[in-house]
C-alpha cells in the first residue's frame, strides 16, 4: 500500500514536471526521476533512449572537435569548448550521477559506453584531473567487468580493460 | 431641462459604458486570438517572407487588430504596468520578431531584442530562453556577427531544445504532445526544424557565410533521429530532413573541406544555383536569364572556393565548376552560337589542384589534403573525379573550338591553336600521371581521352587545316594517330587517319610497318582474348577489330578503302564476280575457237568424232568455224593466259568475300567509342587501359 502510494505519487510528480515544463519553475527533480526510472519500465526504455542519445550527440561532438584539431587554423572560434563543457554539464552527468544504472542488467552498457564518452569529451576539452578522475571512477565501478565489451571512440568493440588503456593513452598524450 | 439633462448625461454615460464594454470584449477578442497565435509561433515562425506575411495578415483579420496594431497595444501595456509580466512581455518580443520576419523591417529586430531583454527572473522558463537566444540569433546574423550567432545556437541549444527534449518524449511515449496541457515540451519538433532552417538557410540570407563551421555539432545531431523524426507532427516533406541529410553526407564525404559547415553550405548553395542554371539552359538555352543564372552559380562556385580551405574543398568546388565549363561549351556547340559567358575557373588550375593532390599520394601525406577522417578511397576516388572532369571540360572545350573553326574561317586558325592546347595539354597531363607512379590514381577512362586528344591532335592539322603541314607536324601528326591507335585500336576511322596520314608524307607503302606493332599486340593479348571470351561488354566490338586485324586484307580496308565506302567495296565484288564470269565466257568461246581450227585440220570435230564412234553414222559438224588466220599456238596461249587469269581473280574474289564482312563488321566499333564517351564507368575503359599498357610495354 505505501508503495503503491510512494509510485503514485512520484508519477504525479514527475507527470507534472513533464507536462509543467516550461510552465512551472526549473528545479531539481533528479533525485525523484531517478527512482521513478528504476520503478517503471516505459521510463526504463526512455532512459535506454536517452543515454543512446547521449552517446550518439557526444560522438558528434567528438567528430565535430577532430576536425577542429585537424584543420586547427583557428576556424573554430571560442564557442565550442564552452558549449561541450556545459552539455556535458547539464545534459550527461545528470544521467550519470547515480550508481544503480551501473549495475542493473539492461542499462549497464549503456552506461559505460556514455561513461567513456564522457571521459573522452573532457579529454577533449583538456581537463586532465576530471579526465583522470573519470577514468578511475569506471574502473572502480566495474572493477568485475574489465572483460566486457564496450565500443572505442571508433566504435569498434573492445573489452573495458582496452578501453581503459585507450582512454590512459589519450590522457598521457595531452 | 434638469431632467433632461440629467437623462442625456446617463445616456451619454451608459452609452460611453456600452462602447467601452463592447471595446473592451473586441479588445479581449484580439488579445486571445493574438496571444494565441504568438504562444505558437514556433511552429510558424521559420516561413518564408510572404508565407509568414499572408498567415500574419490572416491572423490579423480574424482578431480584427493588425500584428502592428497589437505590438503597439502590447508595448503600451508593458510600459504602464510597473510589475514586469514576462508572459507578456515575451509575446510582444515574438510579435516584433515577426512583424521584422514578415517585412525585413530592422527597426523591428531591434526592438525584439530590447523587448526580450526585458525579461525577469533569469528567463525562468525554457518557452522564454528559447525565445531568448532564437531572437539573439536572429539579431547576430542580421549583424553578420557569426561568432555571436554562433554562441546564441549554442544557447539556444542548451537552455531552450535540449533541456525539453526528454520531457517531450516522455508524454510523445503516451501519446499526449500536441494536446493543450502538454506546454512547451510539445513544440520539440517545431524547434528542431527552426534551429536546423536557423543555421542551414536563415544564415545565408542574412549573409552571414563564414565562420559557422562549429554547428556542425548541432546540425549532426539534428539530423541524427530529430529532425523528421515526428511525421505525426512535423511532416516529412516539409522538413528541412532531405537538405539536412544532404549537408551532413557533404560533411563527412568527398566533397567535404575538412567537415567546415560553412564551405559545405556555400558549395551546395553553389551546386543549387548551378542547377538552375543547367536547367534553364536546357530549356531556353542562352537566354539573358540563363546567362545571368551561370553568372550568378560561377560566382557562387568562387565564394565557395574562398571557403575552402583545403586541397579537398578545393577539389570539390573544381569538379563542380568545370563540369558548368563543360556544359556551357557543350551547349554552345549543340546550339550553334557563341554568347560571351565568363566562367573564372581555369582548366589549368584544376591540373594544379590534381598535382599537388597526387604529390601527397605516399607516407599517408594524402591525409593533410582534408581526408582525415575519410578511408584512403575516398582520396582515390576525389582524384578520379578531379580528372573525369579536367577531362571532359577539356574535351567539351576542343569540340567547341573546332566547331567554331568550321563555322567561321577568319577565326579558324585562333580557334584551332586553341584546341591543339587543350589535346597537348591532356596528353603531357597523362604522361605525368598516368604513366609514372601514383598510376591508380589516375581513372581507367583516361586512356579514352589519351585516345580522343591524340586523334583529335592529328584531325587539327589532318582534316581542319588548310595550311599544308611542315615535315616536323606531318610526323606529329602520324606519331598521334599511333598513340591514339594504342589507346584505342578499335576505331576504323582511326586506321584509315594512320594510312592517310603516311600517304601525304608518301609514305603508303610503310602502311604495314606502322600499323604491325599494334596490330601484333591486339591480336597476341591475352586479357583481351578472355574479355571476348568472357563476353564482357564491349567484347562484340572488339572481336569485330580483331578479327579483321587478323586479315591483311581487311587490314588494308581499314587503311585505305574506308574513303571509298563499304557499298563501293561491295560493288567492286560485283564488278569482279562479273569479269569472272567474263573470263569465263571467254575461255569457252577460245576452246571453241581451238575446237574449230582442229576440225577443219583433221575434218572433223572431236565431237563428231566421238558421235560417230558411239552409233557410227557421220556427224553434223558444230561450233563455230576456227577464225581464219589463227594458229592453234596462239590460241592455246590465249587459253593459258586466261585461265590463269580466272584463278588469279577466283583468288582475289575469295579473299575479297573474306575480307569484306570482316571490313563491314568492323563499324560496330563505332558504337563502342560513343558508349565509352558517354559513360565514364563504362566497364571497357578498363581493357583499354590494360591494351595500352601492353602496347606499351612491347615497345
Amino acid at each position: 500500500m505505501n508503495t503503491k502510494r510512494t509510485i503514485t505519487s512520484v508519477s504525479a510528480a514527475l507527470l507534472a514536471s513533464v507536462l509543467g515544463a516550461g510552465c512551472a519553475s526549473i528545479s531539481d527533480e533528479a533525485r525523484l526521476r531517478e527512482q521513478a526510472v528504476q520503478d517503471s519500465p516505459r521510463r526504463l526504455d526512455q532512459r535506454e533512449r536517452v543515454l543512446e542519445r547521449a552517446i550518439e550527440d557526444l560522438a558528434h561532438f567528438r567528430r565535430t572537435h577532430r576536425h577542429m584539431e585537424e584543420n586547427a587554423r583557428g576556424w573554430f572560434g571560442p564557442s565550442f569548448d564552452p558549449f561541450l563543457e556545459q552539455f556535458v554539464e547539464d545534459r550527461v552527468d545528470p544521467l550519470l550521477s547515480n550508481d544503480w544504472q551501473s549495475s542493473h542488467p539492461e542499462i549497464s552498457q549503456l552506461d559505460v559506453d556514455l561513461r567513456l564518452r564522457r571521459t573522452e569529451a573532457l579529454i577533449d576539452l583538456g581537463k586532465k584531473r576530471p579526465a583522470a578522475r573519470s577514468i578511475r571512477d569506471i574502473a572502480r565501478r566495474y572493477h568485475r567487468q574489465q572483460q566486457m565489451l564496450v565500443r572505442d571512440s571508433l566504435g569498434r568493440r573492445v573489452t573495458l580493460a582496452e578501453g581503459i588503456v585507450l582512454l590512459e593513452r589519450q590522457l598521457d598524450a595531452l | 431641462m434638469k431632467s433632461k439633462l440629467r437623462l442625456a448625461v446617463v445616456v451619454i454615460a451608459l452609452s460611453g459604458l456600452v462602447a467601452d464594454t463592447v471595446g473592451a470584449e473586441v479588445a479581449g477578442r484580439a488579445n486571445a486570438t493574438w496571444n494565441r497565435y504568438l504562444d505558437y509561433a514556433y511552429i510558424y515562425s521559420s516561413a518564408t517572407m510572404p508565407d509568414l506575411r499572408k498567415r500574419l495578415d490572416g491572423y490579423g483579420v480574424e482578431a480584427g487588430l493588425s500584428l502592428r496594431e497589437y505590438i503597439v497595444e502590447l508595448r503600451t501595456r508593458n510600459e504602464s504596468d510597473p510589475i514586469i509580466d514576462n508572459v507578456r512581455v515575451r509575446r510582444q518580443a515574438i510579435a516584433e520578431l515577426l512583424a521584422w520576419l514578415s517585412t525585413g523591417d530592422a527597426a523591428l529586430l531591434e526592438q525584439s531584442t530590447d523587448t526580450i531583454d526585458g525579461l525577469v527572473e533569469d528567463r525562468d522558463r525554457y518557452e522564454d530562453r528559447y525565445w531568448y537566444r532564437y531572437i539573439h540569433a536572429h539579431r547576430a546574423l542580421e549583424g553578420g556577427n557569426a561568432e555571436e550567432f554562433v554562441r546564441q545556437v549554442f544557447g539556444l541549444w542548451l537552455e531552450g531544445v535540449a533541456p525539453v527534449e526528454e520531457a517531450f518524449e516522455s508524454i510523445h511515449a503516451v501519446s499526449l504532445a500536441g494536446t493543450a496541457n502538454s506546454g512547451f515540451a510539445s513544440a520539440v519538433p517545431y524547434l528542431y526544424e527552426n534551429v536546423a532552417r536557423l543555421i542551414l538557410i536563415r544564415s545565408r540570407e542574412e549573409g552571414v557565410e563564414r565562420g559557422l563551421d562549429p554547428l556542425a555539432a548541432v546540425v549532426r545531431m539534428l539530423d541524427d533521429d530529430r529532425v523528421g523524426a515526428y511525421p505525426r507532427i512535423v511532416p516529412v516533406e516539409v522538413s528541412s530532413k532531405a537538405f539536412l541529410d544532404r549537408i551532413v553526407q557533404r560533411l563527412e564525404g568527398p566533397a567535404s573541406d575538412g567537415g567546415r559547415l560553412s564551405f559545405t553550405l556555400a558549395l551546395f548553395e553553389a551546386v543549387r544555383r548551378h542547377e538552375t542554371a543547367r536547367s534553364m539552359l536546357a530549356s531556353e538555352g542562352f537566354s539573358k536569364a540563363t546567362l545571368e543564372a551561370i553568372k550568378i552559380a560561377s560566382a557562387s562556385y568562387r565564394s565557395a572556393l574562398e571557403h575552402a580551405e583545403s586541397p579537398l574543398g578545393r577539389s570539390a568546388v573544381y569538379v563542380q565548376a568545370l563540369r558548368q565549363i563543360g556544359e556551357i561549351h557543350a551547349a554552345k556547340q549543340r546550339l550553334g552560337v557563341d554568347p560571351p559567358v565568363n566562367v573564372p575557373f581555369r582548366i589549368v588550375d584544376a591540373i594544379g589542384i590534381y598535382r599537388e593532390m597526387h604529390a601527397a599520394r605516399e607516407h599517408k601525406r594524402w591525409l593533410d589534403l582534408g581526408f582525415r577522417n575519410t578511408a584512403r578511397t575516398d582520396y582515390v576516388e576525389t582524384m578520379h573525379s578531379l580528372w573525369a572532369e579536367i577531362q571532359e571540360a577539356g574535351m567539351n572545350l576542343a569540340d567547341y573550338h573546332l566547331g567554331r573553326a568550321l563555322a567561321d574561317p577568319a577565326v579558324a586558325a585562333r580557334h584551332l591553336r586553341s584546341a591543339e592546347r587543350v589535346y597537348v595539354r591532356y596528353l603531357a597531363m597523362h604522361r605525368e600521371f598516368a604513366d609514372g607512379g601514383g598510376a591508380k590514381l589516375v581513372p581507367d577512362s583516361a586512356t579514352f581521352g589519351v585516345y580522343e586528344a591524340a586523334k583529335g591532335f592529328g584531325d587539327i592539322h589532318l582534316l581542319y587545316s588548310t595550311d599544308s603541314p611542315s615535315r616536323s607536324v606531318a610526323e606529329a601528326v602520324t606519331k598521334h594517330y599511333q598513340i591514339g591507335l594504342r589507346a584505342n585500336p578499335f576505331d576504323r576511322e582511326l586506321w584509315e587517319a594512320l594510312a592517310i596520314s603516311l600517304e601525304r608524307r608518301d609514305l603508303s607503302a610503310d602502311f604495314l610497318g606502322y600499323a604491325q606493332p599494334i596490330v601484333d599486340v591486339t591480336l597476341g593479348s591475352r586479357r583481351l582474348a578472355d574479355w571476348i571470351a568472357m563476353g564482357r561488354p564491349g567484347s562484340e566490338a572488339m572481336a569485330a577489330t580483331r578479327h579483321a586485324l587478323a586479315d591483311d586484307r581487311a587490314l588494308l580496308m581499314m587503311a585505305f578503302a574506308g574513303r571509298r565506302g563499304e557499298a563501293t567495296l561491295g560493288d567492286e565484288l560485283l564488278a569482279l564476280r562479273a569479269y569472272r564470269g567474263e573470263l569465263d565466257m571467254l575461255l569457252v568461246d577460245l576452246e571453241q575457237q581451238l575446237a574449230a581450227l582442229d576440225r577443219a585440220t583433221t575434218g572433223a570435230s572431236p565431237a563428231s568424232l566421238a558421235a560417230e564412234a558411239d552409233d557410227g553414222l557421220p556427224s553434223v559438224s558444230v561450233g563455230p568455224p576456227a577464225p581464219v588466220g589463227t594458229s592453234r599456238k596462239q590460241l592455246l596461249a590465249d587459253i593459258a593466259v586466261t585461265g590463269d587469269a580466272i584463278r588469279d581473280l577466283d583468288t582475289k574474289i575469295e579473299g575479297f568475300s573474306r575480307a569484306l564482312p570482316l571490313y563491314e563488321a568492323t563499324a560496330s566499333g563505332g558504337e563502342l567509342i560513343q558508349a565509352l564517351r558517354a559513360q565514364r564507368d563504362h566497364p571497357a575503359h578498363a581493357m583499354l587501359r590494360r591494351l595500352r599498357r601492353e602496347m606499351a610495354a612491347s615497345r
